[in-house]
């Protein structure tokens, strides 16, 4: 597989794909992020897991250029985000119009768009794009159905497969199993460690614990701080998860290591 | 039957009344289906009533001439705007709060001068619910030139105006400057009420901005449909409107009105049954 080309910002090799240094969000007077720092390598493929209101949502959007940390700084390739096309934001699923008129290849296709210029249509070209990207999460037999008419587990890989036409190289997912079956579940993460072995940097915040811990080899743990980062091993230690649930997350040790028996992280409601 | 057709044809202000509703029904059914699906109809209805100040003052200065109005038109959904975003950024009120308030004043400010103004054969009504049978071939070459001027930005940033409306973080992320393309998109909300206001007039602007486009919305499942239909459906509304204006006797601008709702409530049945 060829190396992505990517329209804006010329990437600098030989440095990390996404570089953080000591970034701090504030939301008037709560802190959301505090002094985050870490690096990630191509490729990597990262589980961010953490309760709620520990600013998963926050950290993805100081990612993808959304937002400007108050303090610290964040280096894409070098560069700061907001020049970059490359990275793909897949926010939870309610935050898009999904009875907007447009069929699941339209959607695709929107990914492509920054590289179309005003007055410009999608050419054969882009059209072959987005049939490929259909083809790698499965869902080419569904390109003219309305995205308003195919199942939740479809519209993720749709919006996966729009991360991909657009040729993203650091893709960030927020939340990509919430309400989807076991077997969609297995199914996209399929598709995202394909893109993984093509190069692609991929960041996916979930509440499974045990799914980040059986699927990925870096896990990230964070409750505003970063707690811990790196292989589960090391990071899934009663005394981090601890810090990071309270008493909100039961596990039991076992001989191989321990197994969480739940999350009961929801009940807190802060942001 | 075809003589009940080609007799209204035989008058000149017949044949540009019917041009001037098609001109105005093809712009608002495509600008219509944006706001609709960016929930904006409140909106667009308080641009259309506020630009009734700004339409009296260009009457007054220009004396009946249409350029004068055009812009006093364009200048006041501009402030109009900009008072509603000002508004609801520098206060707790949310937005539809801010939209109200302001959309309020500058329709009673519209009134106000138009009322007072006794001095003119103006009426206000005209304003309010359009006035298509006095259209002038100087009124539709200047309709079909803003018509053409609204269509032309819509083809240069149809996929940008898709992407803010369907995934704004996507826009964002794709580098789109959304918040230049929303200002020039109010001004074109703006410049679609002028085009229409002589067919519908302020009052009635939403029955042919947001009506058609919510019928096609039954009916397409891709955008570029959706506004196709939307522009035919208002062209029909415009162009039965009238036929019935003539032969019932009935004001054009409620006639064409309420055509786009029948034609509404006709695709709302069909698509519940299937």
């Amino acid at each position: 597989m060829m190396p992505f080309a990517c329209k804006g910002l010329e990437h600098r090799t030989g440095i990390p794909v996404l570089d953080l240094k000591g970034v701090t969000v504030r939301y008037g007077e709560i802190t959301a992020l505090e002094r985050i720092s870490f690096s990630l390598e191509k490729g990597d493929f990262v589980a961010l897991v953490g309760p709620n209101g520990a600013g998963k949502s926050t950290l993805f959007k100081v990612m993808a250029g959304l937002i400007k940390p108050q303090e610290g700084e964040v280096k894409v390739y070098g560069y700061e985000p907001r020049g970059h096309i490359c990275i793909a934001y897949i926010p939870q699923r309610s935050e898009v119009n999904w009875n907007f008129p447009a069929t699941v290849s339209d959607v695709v296709m929107m990914g492509r768009i920054a590289r179309l210029g005003p007055f410009m249509w999608p050419r054969k070209k882009d059209w072959e794009r987005v049939h490929e990207a259909l083809e790698m999460v499965g869902l080419a037999e569904l390109a003219h159905y309305p995205i308003r008419e195919i199942s939740g587990g479809q519209q993720q890989k749709a919006f996966i497969a729009r991360a991909l036409a657009q040729e993203a190289e650091l893709m960030l997912l927020d939340e990509p199993f919430n309400g989807l079956d076991a077997p969609s579940q297995e199914e996209i993460l399929q598709v995202l460690k394909e893109l993984k072995d093509r190069g692609v940097t991929i960041i996916i915040a979930t509440h499974d614990l045990e799914m980040a811990a059986q699927h990925f080899n870096l896990v990230m743990l964070i409750n505003r701080r970063l707690l811990g980062f790196g292989c589960p091993e090391a990071v899934f230690t009663p005394q981090l998860l601890k810090q990071a649930y309270g008493g909100h997350l039961q596990f039991l040790q076992t001989p191989e290591g321990f197994s969480i028996v739940g999350d009961t992280c929801c009940s807190q409601g802060q942001r | 039957m075809m003589d009940l057709i080609l007799a209204p044809l035989a008058y000149p202000f017949m044949v540009r009344a019917l041009v001037a509703s098609a001109i105005a029904g093809i712009v608002c059914g495509v600008m219509g289906s944006y706001v609709l699906l960016r929930g904006m109809t409140f909106l667009g209805d308080a641009l259309a009533h506020s630009i009734l100040p700004g339409v009296a003052i260009g009457y007054l200065l220009g004396k009946g001439a249409k350029g004068p109005v055009l812009w006093g038109a364009i200048i006041a959904a501009i402030l109009a705007s900009l008072g509603i975003g000002a508004l609801s950024k520098q206060t707790k009120l949310r937005e539809d709060a801010s939209i109200g308030i302001i959309f309020a004043g500058m329709l009673a400010l519209g009134v106000a001068i138009i009322s007072s103004v006794r001095n003119y054969a103006v009426d206000l009504a005209h304003f309010l619910f359009g006035n298509i049978l006095a259209v002038s071939w100087g009124d539709l070459a200047l309709m079909g030139g803003l018509g053409a001027a609204v269509l032309l930005v819509v083809a240069a940033f149809y996929k940008e105006f898709m992407v803010i409306a369907f995934d704004p973080i996507l826009a964002s992320t794709l580098r789109i400057r959304a918040e230049l393309l929303n200002y020039i998109f109010l001004v074109m909300i703006s410049v679609t009420v002028v085009v229409s206001l002589q067919a519908v007039g302020v009052a009635l602007a939403v029955a042919l901005l947001i009506t058609p486009a919510a019928t096609a919305y039954f009916l397409a499942k891709r955008l570029i449909t959706m506004m196709a239909l939307s522009a035919t459906i208002g062209v029909v509304s415009g162009v039965i409107g009238l036929y019935l204006s003539y032969y019932l006797g009935m004001a054009s601008g409620a006639s064409i009105a309420l055509v786009s709702t029948l034609l509404f409530l006709l695709a709302f049945t069909l698509s519940r049954k299937t």
